[in-house]
């Protein structure tokens, strides 16, 4: 068994130091530390605790990027071996579960504890800039280590359990999206009156729970370990819980290797012709639209169970209100419109960015590319044909925001300052003090991601969104200070010439040079690299 | 093969018969002087052939030979470094999407949408080139009539096996009836039965008029299948031209069998003193009364025959013994793996 779990894990090392790509990341995440120590050096001046602020802002991007790699990079762990059938040939060779599990995550578990461990060297320079102490720099490190093994081995499960990569992707996903909604939705339930059906002893287990969840954490921890002026304890009960969790899932993971590792018995007819007719149908105007809706998205089954997901999602809202204020008129109240606009809005951009990930990976997965380059549709439209595909499949959650748009479009403009308290308070002020630029910023932010995202899936088997995300976090520093000062300048020079609508030409211009330099170089190297992948 | 000749047709043009071949139609591939590498490393150097329409024509080379980089410059997916070729008289360069709708190109890693039915695969290639419902119901019903899967038009891709998705392939590639085929690697992985019945499907295409153009490593079954054929071996082409002129001994030397219904211990020793006879030997394998015999090249080989019936001992055959392709391709390509 070691003899087995040695040569996996080396092998799998070695083949991570010897590719380029974790390397330039790393390097990357170094250089970005060092600019942002720039940016707090020339924040100290003004005297706010800058230290304390540079490390908030690395923990946060830290928090997303691994959290991110958790729905990417770790849940292909074993499913990338059965989806390119050599799991088989792995239990042939005599390699055990525990050897082969144990062997898959550790690795990428280290590759990513170094990507921490890099920060180390740097973020001790923040002491310097003062506002941070050495012990909160070491207990946030450990409850960061602490979430990437409870996220790593969350993902590992779904990987052991799932017979795609592109399944596992969608379990994790949706396991990381209840555990963050749990603590809120908990929160809320606590602060129901007791009813009809709603019992004290109900609610009494709401607010206990809400405090468990709490303890357990990243964001919770890492708030508590900021806010802290004295000694702060290094090890929290976050970090026992996580490794807890964490440990509890490679084990459930390594028990249930041999029952979810057995190959996939084929199914030759599938549904019957005629379900088939109804469900597939026949090809499309556009092919590549619909041959992707139908065989990438989902079709219309997933279609409807999203829409029917989203309209209950919607519901929900609807009906905590109504527990909430039994005898309100309105169907929601203007925080619960918003919350609601948010949590859609978060959904479908989560459903975007796994959708620009797969889209033309897994074209190249099933060594497609080759086809599909001799179909008489030139690269660009079929590209395009595939966005469409993708937009199909978005309708659902679109078209729960602009109902909730339609409904309250007020709650959702207006300036307006959450009664809420903590982080959910910031985030909601954050985005609904300048809605329009709020989207645009979102806007930039997902067609930046999603461009980068499509792009770098050509290049790397399963970290395309977590560096993605890595680099949009880099860069739309610059990109969002110019597109503000592009919008000041052109809003000044509308003013001085009697225009009104300034703002609306300011979004414009952002948008055409954005397009212009940022998004369409990444558009002709996607459609280079497609180019050289059909060659290969 | 279900293909039977007295169907009738559904597609006129996918199943219309060759016309008469003629001398001066222009070549369905002509490769001149195509040169190509990767950074230092020259997979192509100099190579010229050309495949006439309505062949079947090998291209065969030991691994690394430059085969599927031929192939991938003849279907426009890779743009040669020097060199010119063309594709019923257009070029890969100035003309890829005039080459696109004349060819129909299988690679040797076929992708298949293993999620789809067979009917869907098809139908969605169909729509990709163009066609419309009733034109895409028609060319489906024929490719499948053609490739024996009229039966599992709703299975599932992902439950055949990896023969009948190697016929699924090739039927996707006859969707838009294209004139030239350009198979890589067709027959690898399918067992001896699935290699029969490709091969007999190629056969019928072959019939009805296609060019085909078919790397392969399976050489024993392209000297039977193939018209002419092409010889490659770490970039530069070592033979192109007629099978017959490859297989044919044609050098110094004859080389026949013959088979008596019975003979003497001495009549090896009788028929190395015969004229015209360089050398007579028992061949390694087949009955004891059998003899390999080695021709001058000017010998008339009838006038030997008459020497050997002289001798008194009744013949039950005398034929002439041919390079197999194997032999030829050992000969002309050099041992070793390409690094």
């Amino acid at each position: 068994m070691i003899s087995g779990t040695q040569t996996l894990f080396n092998w799998s090392l070695r083949s991570d130091s010897r590719s380029v790509y974790p390397h330039i990341v790393r390097a990357a995440f170094a250089g970005f530390m060092l600019l942002s120590i720039l940016g707090a050096w020339g924040a100290s001046l003004s005297g706010m605790a800058p230290g304390l602020k540079f490390f908030e802002g690395i923990c946060s991007l830290n928090v997303l990027l691994i959290s991110v790699a958790g729905i990417s990079y770790f849940v292909s762990a074993v499913t990338e071996e059965k989806d390119s059938g050599t799991l088989a040939l792995l239990r042939l060779a005599g390699v055990s579960p525990l050897a082969i599990v144990l062997s898959k995550s550790t690795s990428r578990l280290i590759s990513s504890l170094m990507l921490l461990l890099i920060q180390l060297p740097f973020t001790f320079l923040a002491i310097t800039l003062g506002g941070v102490t050495w012990q909160q720099i070491i207990a946030a490190y450990l409850a960061l280590a602490a979430w990437l093994c409870l996220v790593a081995n969350m993902a590992l499960f779904c990987s052991v359990r799932c017979t795609s990569s592109g399944r596992a992707a969608g379990m994790a996903t949706s396991a990381l999206l209840m555990f963050f909604a749990a603590g809120p939705l908990l929160q809320q339930f606590a602060t129901l009156k007791a009813g009809s059906w709603i019992t004290p002893g109900m609610l009494t287990a709401c607010a206990s729970l809400y405090a468990e969840v709490q303890q357990t954490t990243v964001t919770t921890r890492l708030e508590e370990i900021f806010a802290t002026t004295t000694v702060v304890q290094l090890a929290g009960t976050q970090l026992w819980r996580s490794l807890m969790i964490g440990g509890t899932l490679f084990v459930l993971s390594v028990v249930m290797f041999n029952r979810y590792s057995e190959p996939v018995e084929d199914n030759t007819h599938g549904q019957s012709a005629a379900v088939r007719r109804f469900t597939v149908g026949r090809c499309w105007r556009w092919p590549i639209v619909w041959k992707d809706f139908l065989f990438f998205t989902g079709g219309r089954t997933f279609l409807s169970m999203k829409l029917a997901g989203y309209a209950l999602l919607v519901g929900g809202f609807v009906w905590f209100h109504q527990l909430e204020r039994p005898t309100a008129d309105a169907w929601l109240s203007p925080d619960l419109v918003r919350t609601a606009f948010l949590t859609i809005a978060l959904l479908l951009t989560i459903e975007i960015l796994l959708y620009s990930s797969n889209s033309l990976f897994l074209e190249v997965r099933q060594s497609a590319v080759a086809s599909l380059k001799m179909l008489p549709i030139q690269t660009p439209v079929l590209l395009l044909q595939k966005a469409g595909a993708c937009g199909v499949a978005l309708i659902p959650a679109a078209l729960c925001l602009l109902l909730l748009w339609a409904y309250d479009p007020q709650s959702i403009t207006s300036l307006h300052h959450s009664q809420r308290a903590g982080l959910t308070r910031n985030v909601f002020d954050a985005v609904f003090r300048d809605l329009p630029g709020a989207i645009i910023g979102w806007l930039i932010v997902v067609m930046l991601m999603t461009h980068l995202t499509i792009l770098l899936s050509l290049y790397t088997r399963w970290a395309a969104l977590p560096l993605a995300v890595f680099l949009t976090a880099i860069s739309f520093p610059c990109i969002g200070a110019a597109a503000l000062g592009l919008t000041k300048v052109t809003e000044e020079a509308a003013a001085l010439n009697g225009i009104s609508w300034g703002v609306w030409f300011g979004v414009i211009v952002n948008l055409v040079w954005l397009w212009l330099f940022v998004l369409l170089p990444i558009e002709i190297e996607i459609v280079n690299r497609w180019n050289r992948l059909s060659r290969e | 093969m279900a293909f039977r000749a007295d169907q009738e047709p559904r597609n006129q043009k996918l199943f219309a018969m060759p016309p008469a071949y003629d001398a001066n139609t222009v070549p369905a591939i002509s490769v001149s002087e195509l040169t190509h590498s990767f950074k230092e490393h020259q997979a192509l150097n100099q190579v010229s052939f050309a495949v006439m329409p309505q062949t079947l024509h090998g291209f065969v080379g030991p691994n690394g030979a430059g085969k599927t980089t031929t192939l991938k410059v003849i279907c426009t997916l890779l743009k040669p470094n020097w060199g010119e070729v063309q594709v019923f008289g257009h070029s890969v360069r100035s003309s890829a999407a005039a080459v696109r709708e004349k060819i129909g190109f299988m690679p040797d890693h076929f992708s298949m949408y293993r999620q789809m039915t067979v009917f869907e695969y098809l139908d969605f290639f169909a729509a990709a080139y163009g066609l419309n419902i009733q034109q895409r119901d028609q060319v489906i019903g024929d490719v499948l009539t053609l490739t024996d899967m009229d039966g599992r038009r709703d299975d599932l891709i992902s439950g055949l096996s990896r023969g009948m998705q190697q016929r699924v392939s090739l039927a996707r590639v006859l969707v838009h009836d294209p004139d030239l085929l350009l198979l890589d690697e067709p027959a690898s992985g399918l067992d001896p039965r699935a290699r029969i019945e490709l091969m007999e499907i190629l056969r019928e295409l072959k019939r009805m008029g296609k060019t085909i153009f078919i790397s392969s490593h399976i050489l024993s079954e392209l000297a039977e299948l193939c018209d002419s054929v092409t010889i490659i071996d770490r970039g530069h082409v070592k033979f192109s031209g007629p099978m017959d002129a490859l297989l044919d001994d044609h050098a110094e030397t004859k080389r026949y069998r013959v088979r008596f219904a019975q003979a003497p211990d001495e009549m090896l020793e009788w028929l190395n003193c015969l004229d015209g006879i360089l050398s007579a030997e028992v061949p390694e394998t087949g009955s004891s009364f059998e003899f390999d015999l080695e021709l001058n090249a000017a010998a008339d080989s009838n006038a030997v025959l008459s020497s050997i019936i002289e001798l008194g001992f009744p013949i039950v055959s005398f034929s002439q013994r041919r390079k197999q392709l194997n032999q030829a391709f050992m000969d002309l390509t050099t041992r070793g793996v390409r690094t």
